[in-house]
């Protein structure tokens, strides 16, 4: 009997959820966004859940020429939820964004060989957008949401390779 | 307003910057629940207080000022910053509070 290997994608969310559980004060970072991670779902948090966390949030991918080697740009969200404090929520946001760029932009930008370059992006990962939300009037929840894009190349019929 | 704050009303006080504590009675209105933060899709639901004092009491009620009451009848004394204005009339201000945990902890009485 074979066991399945995992394919090209769950290996993918494996290696990002590798870096971003490292996210803890104790490990030198400025939250600990780490110690809740989320992948593929959004959980309905309420009052007593946890006042920080992260979410990881595939999205559609884009595809080139499907060749019996398809070349393929996945967008993946990071999303970070935290409590701020009221005086300056700014603060909270900006340590959860740094935590997310400093956890997940490391020197192997081709997460162990799993991705390709190309002519723009070398190794294999790109960032994208930012966007942060902030704190509103009665509340202490802030919020920002980091996109980044991963390139690879799947074989056709064979998305474990 | 003023048969409200006779049946609902906890006995507190408010601190604007510079003065004393004014005596007030501070009603609980029903808090809202929203998803949080806005715009944010994961999020989480929470709680906004929002609570009422006279104007009797109290002419003005800014944003930054500190209310000093229980939550419920007989709870313990919590201390609360006016964080927004939610709507008023010629008797009374409603706005939004969030909890001030340091200086809830400085409060005489918060076991």
């Amino acid at each position: 009997m074979t066991i399945a290997t995992p394919t090209r994608r769950e290996r993918i969310l494996d290696a990002i959820t590798e870096r971003l559980v490292a996210i803890s004060i104790a490990n030198g970072f400025r939250t600990d966004l780490g110690k809740v991670i989320v992948v593929g779902e959004i959980p309905r948090f309420g009052p007593d859940d946890p006042t920080q966390a992260l979410a990881v949030l595939p999205r559609e991918d884009q595809i080139g020429e499907t060749l019996s080697n398809i070349p393929i740009i996945w967008p993946i969200d990071i999303g970070i939820l935290l409590s701020a404090a009221v005086s300056k929520p700014w603060k909270t946001v900006e340590a959860g964004i740094h935590d997310v760029k400093r956890a997940m932009e490391l020197e192997d930008r081709g997460l162990g060989g799993l991705l390709t370059g190309g002519r723009n992006n070398v190794e294999g990962m790109l960032r994208g957008t930012t966007e942060s939300y902030p704190r509103v009037s009665g509340t202490d929840a802030v919020g920002a949401l980091i996109t980044y894009a991963f390139k690879y190349v799947e074989a056709w019929g064979n998305p474990a390779a | 307003m003023a048969p409200m704050l006779d049946a609902f009303g906890v006995s507190g006080t408010v601190t604007l910057e510079g003065e004393v504590p004014a005596d007030v009675t501070v009603v609980w209105l029903p808090p809202t629940t929203e998803d949080l933060p806005v715009g944010a899709e994961f999020d989480r639901a929470g709680l906004i207080r929002v609570l009422a004092v006279s104007r009797d009491e109290v002419p003005q009620l800014p944003v930054g000022a500190l209310v000093v009451a229980p939550e419920f009848a007989d709870g313990p004394l919590k201390a609360w910053r006016v964080d927004g204005y939610v709507r008023g009339d010629s008797e009374h201000h409603r706005v939004t509070v969030v909890l001030d945990a340091s200086a809830t902890a400085d409060l005489p009485d918060t076991e």
